[in-house]
């Protein structure tokens, strides 16, 4: 596999070769994306290249570097400004994002490399593909009516599994957005609670994993009504809200993805539309909130199918 | 779901409230009828979701628009989370007292201690360790003071 780091910065080059490593790949370091084009003729032989960005105008900038390369395969790191997530996914951009805040790169890279990995092995929705190794706790909700008692197993399991009690109730109010989500993404959902109606729906499905210190929940809606595209543009939302002060309640569109990511969780994004969402919130197990919000963190999307 | 609970004989009345902000709340059955003088307890809030957010913005908006006056003690850490993100939450003159988290490295429990607006404002300058409730190790404060208390500086 070849992987390839477009930056000046050792701290992401670091974090590239951990990813590399950890894949069991090589690494192609280059300042500029036409180099790693010139060194890789074959763009499709790059499994991931790596992007430093630090402003809207860098961002915009390497996008017309990148001309037609597949944008899916791009992970740009950036220093958090959130305008480079806005400007990414309000155009529906499916990219993903490395948040700049690095405590340990070759390590983080080398936990990032399951995001790399999962790009291959996921053709249907499961928190395994992020955590191969992990023992999976399933759950499946039916109605919204059971999204509290759900939440609330979640912080359960959460602090069973050893997290803190102030980080569980932070990932399990994560998860209730998440559910949030699901539910109200102009999903059907029946008023009579008669599961015979033909409007009864969806399906979604709740697991939870861990793999040494990293923690994966992930939320999955199955719905012929799920729209990846409107998902990109709820991300962009986010990230237009996520440093601002809250807007107006007219405007709380993509209020609960800032509330998710301003808590220093990750969060991985899965979909086909028509199909199903998978939306997964990755994270370190800290004991301290504190610790918890300065983590390493990223945003990560794989579409499969138009869009 | 949440749970609004009358202090007898409390004037202006004493509301406590306890469990979950979400798109389940209804703040005018729990909260209406008391008058237009409140003193909400936060305490007990354990989480508050987007929509739960919008429906507080909205109840609380249209109780000081007719002429309500209502302050606010004991806000829980996700409610002073929530007060320093979302503007329009809580107007800063309507904070009684805030709850500050402590986590024991001993026995990573979390003990809440309260402090009052003025109070808080002595957290930036000095943040004290606390004993913790459970063990009675130290307990450091599991914020970043500035950005904790950054509704005390807008």
């Amino acid at each position: 596999m070849i992987f390839a780091l477009c930056s000046n910065n050792f701290e992401d080059l670091s974090f590239a070769t951990g990813v590399a490593e950890s894949c069991g790949g090589s690494l192609v370091f280059e300042a500029k994306i036409a180099s790693i084009f010139e060194r890789c003729p074959d763009p499709a032989s790059i499994e991931a290249l790596f992007v430093s960005v630090d402003s809207e105008s860098d961002l915009t900038d390497r996008l017309k570097e990148l001309k037609s390369f597949d944008v899916g395969r791009v992970h740009f790191i950036f220093s958090g400004e959130s305008s480079v997530g806005r400007q990414l996914f309000s155009n529906g951009i499916p990219a993903n994002l490395i948040f700049k805040r690095f405590e340990d790169p070759a390590a983080e890279g080398r936990h990032y490399a399951r995001v790399i990995r999962s790009r291959s092995a996921s053709t249907f929705p499961s928190l395994r593909n992020l955590f191969p190794a992990a023992s999976i706790h399933t759950l499946d909700l039916e109605d919204w009516i059971e999204k509290e008692n759900v939440t609330d197993l979640i912080l359960h399991q959460l602090i069973g599994i050893g997290c803190s009690e102030r980080v569980s109730q932070t990932v399990s109010s994560a998860v209730d957005e998440l559910l949030l989500n699901a539910f109200s993404s102009g999903l059907k959902r029946t008023t009579t609670g008669d599961t015979n109606d033909s409007a009864y729906g969806p399906s979604i499905q709740i697991q939870l994993g861990t793999e040494g210190e990293y923690v994966g929940v992930s939320v999955t809606s199955f719905s012929n009504s799920m729209d990846a595209k409107k998902i990109l543009l709820d991300l962009g939302a986010a990230f237009d809200k996520v440093n601002a002060q809250g807007d107006t309640p007219k405007s709380s569109f993509g209020l609960g993805l800032a509330l998710i990511l301003r808590t220093g969780a990750s969060l991985r994004f899965f979909c086909s539309s028509g199909r199903f969402a998978e939306v997964s919130i990755v994270f370190k197990k800290t004991q301290r909130l504190i610790d918890f919000r300065k983590q390493f963190q990223f945003v990560a999307t794989q579409l499969v199918g138009s869009f | 779901m949440l749970f609004a609970q009358r202090v007898e004989n409390s004037s202006p009345p004493k509301i406590i409230l306890s469990g979950v902000i979400d798109e389940t709340t209804e703040f005018t059955r729990l909260l209406g009828g008391y008058g237009n003088s409140l003193a909400i307890y936060c305490k007990d809030i354990i989480r508050i979701n987007s929509v739960g957010i919008k429906l507080w913005r909205e109840f609380f908006s249209g109780f000081r628009k007719s002429g309500g006056k209502v302050s606010f003690f004991e806000l829980s850490p996700s409610l002073v989370a929530t007060l320093n993100y979302v503007s329009d939450f809580v107007n800063k003159s309507e904070v009684g007292s805030i709850c500050a988290p402590f986590h024991c490295r001993g026995c990573n429990s979390v003990t809440l201690k309260i402090y009052s607006a003025a109070e808080a404002k002595e957290l930036l300058k000095a943040v004290p360790i606390v004993n913790c409730e459970k063990c009675k190790s130290e307990a450091e404060l599991d914020e970043i003071p500035e950005e904790y208390l950054a509704f005390l500086s807008s």
